[in-house]
């Protein structure tokens, strides 16, 4: 069973992403801010990173930033209510391997989580 | 005025010609140094007595005269011979004369001056008394010399008031009552020169010896009372000369001081009064005219020098001209001396060579030379107009360095302080639309002074001419200035107003001034510093008001950035705050839809979404009454509504979200009711709005504290969190539109900066308050206060 933490700090799009994910037969962690989210991607493996841009504690662009630095190379999907902020994330080589904008539609999420656990 | 003043002194040097003659034939006896007891048998009682008589006899004419030679009278007869001698003529006709031109001069040069006219009188006079001194009196035609005498005693009598006037007028008008004194001093003068007139007028012939006595009584008064008016223009003159202050102006009235303390000094105490005490002199004549030659001549050059002509550019130039010949001639030999020994004898070809060569070197030479000898000559001779110079130089170097109006009025008036000390001046600089007046910098200055009354002025064109508007009297004449006599020169104790004017020659602003501290006129120096000094600070003050405007604009369009970055920033972020709360509904619709949930769970969902819809009804409502508040659309229907009501309904919308959350919500109301008069809505809008801001900025510590309650004449709803909380500094800035506090914790957690904003409205509306106390990392407290009405008033209320 595939292991994926969700770092979202809003509690409903959260839970919302949880059970969806649950009931796709995922192993799911739920991280409701940045600094927590961080220190469990970096301690414990998982298969997917599921990562909000606006965090508290730390942005979703330092998460990944910082992961990719210390050779984590897990891919990472980021969402985002801003698509210029997302071009400007892929643009610094943050190394985020996908994104989805909200919001966004359950089967679009589910076929990007695949085709990123395909690779 | 001018013609009649002309034609008098034409009379009057006639006057002083035939004065002379009179003198030429006085007559005396040739037996030198006897005491003389009788003349043809008329016995006298002193010296000026037989002198008296003598004036009445012609030369060659034989007289018998008695007189004491040991202890007996002796007599004889013998044949009259001129009193003075030929040596002291020319003094006397060279003195008086000297005396009439000047006073000429001095009022063909300036026709309407007061004081060039008293002058003018009183050195006419003096040269008068010395050429109508007492001569022979029975000169032909007959009468003429009877006629000479009386003038003589009538100028006498005349001369000591005009001397004091003079000083009254000169070099300030000093006292404007001083006529109240003069006029009784000058009927004086006429009384007793018509009664000493009567013993001497030629009704009986030969005069007798006990009518002379009358006259010579009489005139002994004239004189007595001329040492007193002569004293007191002296003192008066010293008193002026104390009140000066610049070196330069002392230096000048010096000169008259010195005049007036040789000139009539001198006469007094050498000649008037032992001639009137002992009936004799301590030194000859001559000398007393000489004494007195020097009054016109200090006079004049003090005149001269202060006012008529900037004679000291002339004597410069001149003194500098003649520097640079002298050298430049010395260096022309000295290099021919030195070719002529180098070459020994030469041609005339290679001398033409030697002399071209020599001119070049001295043309060469000349422009250098010249500077030097100039500042030489200027700093060691002419201080006075070097250190304006040196003040224009400084003045424009220094006057870059002004940024602000203020900091250009104050450096302006100190730099005219430091040079021409005034008892007030003004940096007065007008509006845009110029009917605004104010007082950048000055001191001395009247309360009452209506700086409007300048405006209207400058509207006139004479001030558009940017030459400075002096009131008369208060300048040199021949200063480029206009003088007028506006009455509030005289209320507000000022002298002058000088336009300050930029380029185009609009008026920007007024130097305005009083009287120089030195109680002395302005002079043509003094003029032209301070209009060139208005001048600059006019070029200034153009450039100011040029560098205002630009910064002004600049920050305008900083303005426009920022504010243009704060919408974009609004925008983008309402659009990640409507988003969010979008997709969790889409979310649990989804799962909804895919219907493998657990019934249970189902309800769980439902509420999810009410509660997200809720929280997007309440985003949509936000920027909807936002873009009222800044269009000033919103409105706010009043009535009569109990907060507990409204309390509970924000509380029951907010509350799936709360549990959802796992916040730990912590009530306190007041048991009984608060009715207030309010809109209801907007009220319910403010407190969720508080409470949604708790929501978000709490953390770890998920506990929020709400309660109701009466303060005094206030109700209060306080929201309390545990949260992240607001810098201390970012207080204040908290309610202006698209604030975001910048913690980079707040940051994080984005919003749109409109939430306090709505609510600042809705308590203003109100005429409530909101108190938010704050601490980083502890948590944020607001307190809404609104007014609790009169239950007396009508329960529906109306817009505001």
């Amino acid at each position: 069973m595939e292991r994926i933490i969700v770092v979202e700090d809003d509690i409903a799009v959260a839970t919302g992403l949880e059970v969806i994910l649950r009931g796709e037969n995922y192993d799911v962690v739920v991280a409701n801010d940045g600094e927590i989210g961080f220190e469990l991607c970096k301690n414990e493996n998982f298969d997917l990173i599921i990562l909000d841009i606006m965090l508290p504690e730390k942005d979703g662009i330092e998460i990944c930033r910082e992961l990719r630095s210390v050779g984590i190379p897990t891919p990472i999907l980021m969402l985002t209510s801003k698509k210029e902020k997302i071009d400007k994330v892929f643009g610094l080589g943050a190394g985020a391997d996908d994104y989805v904008t909200k919001p966004f539609s359950v089967g679009e999420l589910l076929a990007r989580i695949k085709a990123l656990l395909r690779r | 005025m001018r013609k009649a003043v002309l034609f008098v002194d034409i009379l009057l040097i006639v006057l002083g010609v035939v004065g002379v003659y009179h003198v030429k034939e006085k007559a005396w006896h040739p037996l030198g140094n006897i005491r003389i007891t009788s003349v043809n048998g008329i016995k006298v009682g002193s010296s000026h007595e037989a002198e008296f008589l003598f004036d009445g006899l012609q030369i060659g004419e034989s007289v018998l005269i008695g007189y004491t030679a040991g202890s007996k009278e002796e007599f004889a007869l013998t044949n009259a011979v001129p009193f003075y001698t030929i040596r002291y003529l020319i003094i006397q006709s060279v003195v008086g004369f000297i005396c009439l031109a000047v006073g000429l001069f001095v009022f063909l040069k300036r026709p309407h001056d007061k004081a060039a006219l008293l002058f003018h009188w009183s050195i006419f006079c003096t040269g008068l008394i010395i050429l109508t001194t007492w001569g022979r009196y029975t000169i032909e035609p007959y009468g003429l010399g009877h006629l000479i005498r009386v003038a003589h005693t009538l100028i006498y009598a005349f001369v000591g008031p005009l001397f004091l006037h003079f000083i009254f007028v000169f070099p300030r008008e000093k006292w404007h009552k001083a006529d109240k004194l003069l006029y009784p001093l000058y009927g004086f003068a006429l009384l007793i020169t018509i009664i000493s007139a009567i013993p001497f007028f030629p009704t009986s012939n030969p005069i007798s010896l006990q009518n002379y006595r009358i006259f010579r009584l009489l005139f002994d008064i004239c004189r007595i009372f001329f040492v007193i008016c002569a004293v007191s223009s002296i003192v008066n003159f010293i008193h002026s000369y104390r009140v000066t202050q610049e070196g330069a102006d002392r230096r000048k009235l010096r000169w008259i001081l010195l005049g007036l303390l040789v000139g009539p000094l001198s006469f007094i105490i050498l000649w008037v009064i032992p001639q009137v005490f002992a009936a004799t002199s301590f030194v000859s004549e001559e000398i007393i005219h000489l004494l007195i030659a020097i009054i016109p001549i200090t006079f004049a050059i003090a005149i001269v020098k202060y006012q008529i002509m900037n004679i000291n550019l002339i004597i410069s130039r001149a003194t500098v001209n003649t520097i640079i010949f002298f050298l430049l001639n010395s260096i022309f030999a000295k290099l021919i001396g030195v070719f002529y020994n180098f070459v020994g004898g030469v041609s005339f070809s290679t001398s033409i060579i030697i002399l071209s060569f020599t001119s070049i070197v001295i043309v060469i030479m000349y422009e250098p030379i010249k500077t030097r000898v100039q500042l030489f000559v200027d700093k060691r001779f002419f201080r006075v107009q070097y250190i304006f110079r040196e003040v224009q130089k400084k003045y424009i170097e220094k006057v870059y360095s002004c940024y602000d109006l203020e900091t250009l009025a104050t450096f302006t008036v100190e730099q005219i302080d430091n040079v021409i000390p005034t008892e007030r001046i003004g940096f007065v600089a007008f509006g845009d639309n110029g009917n605004k007046a104010d007082v950048l910098a000055g001191r001395g200055l009247e309360p009452s002074i209506e700086y409007s009354v300048f405006s209207s002025i400058v509207s006139q064109s004479n001030l558009k001419s940017a030459q400075p508007v002096v009131f008369q009297g208060k300048v040199e004449s021949e200063a480029k200035c206009i003088i007028a006599d506006y009455e509030f020169f005289l209320i507000w104790k000022l002298a002058m107003i000088v336009p300050i004017a930029s380029d185009g020659n609009k008026v920007l602003g007024l130097l305005v001034l009083g009287d120089k501290k030195s109680k002395l006129r302005y002079s043509i120096d003094d003029i032209d510093l301070i209009t060139h000094l208005a001048m600059q600070s006019g070029v200034a003050m153009q450039r100011i008001s040029l560098q205002k405007k630009l910064m002004l604009e600049k920050a305008e369009s900083k303005r426009l950035e920022e504010l243009n970055q704060l919408k974009s920033f609004f925008t983008s972020s309402v659009s990640h705050e409507l988003k969010t709360p979008l997709t969790s509904i889409i979310l649990f619709l989804e799962i909804l839809e895919m219907k493998r949930i657990a019934p249970e769970k189902e309800l769980e969902y439902i509420r999810i979404i009410k509660g997200e819809s809720h929280r997007l009804s309440r985003l949509i409502e936000n920027v909807l009454d936002f873009s009222k508040i800044e269009k000033g659309t919103r409105t706010y229907h009043f009535e009569r509504i109990s907060l507990n009501e409204i309390l509970h309904k924000v509380l029951a919308a907010i509350q799936p979200q709360l549990s959802f959350q796992k916040f730990n919500l912590l009530t306190s109301f007041q048991s009984e009711e608060i009715i207030i008069n309010a809109d209801k809505d907007a009220v319910a809008q403010a407190a969720t709005n508080l409470l949604s801001n708790a929501i978000k900025y709490s953390k770890k510590t998920k506990e929020i504290e709400v309660s109701l309650s009466r303060k005094n004449n206030f109700a209060e709803i306080m929201v309390k969190d545990k949260g992240i909380g607001i810098p201390k500094e970012e207080l204040q800035n908290i309610f202006e539109p698209f604030f975001r506090a910048t913690n980079l914790e707040a940051q994080r957690i984005g919003g749109t900066g409109i939430g306090l904003t709505l609510v600042k409205h809705i308590m203003d509306a109100h005429n409530g308050k909101i108190e938010i106390e704050s601490d980083v990392g502890v948590g944020t407290c607001c307190k809404l206060l609104f007014p609790i009405v009169d239950y007396g008033q009508p329960s529906n209320g109306h817009l505001v």
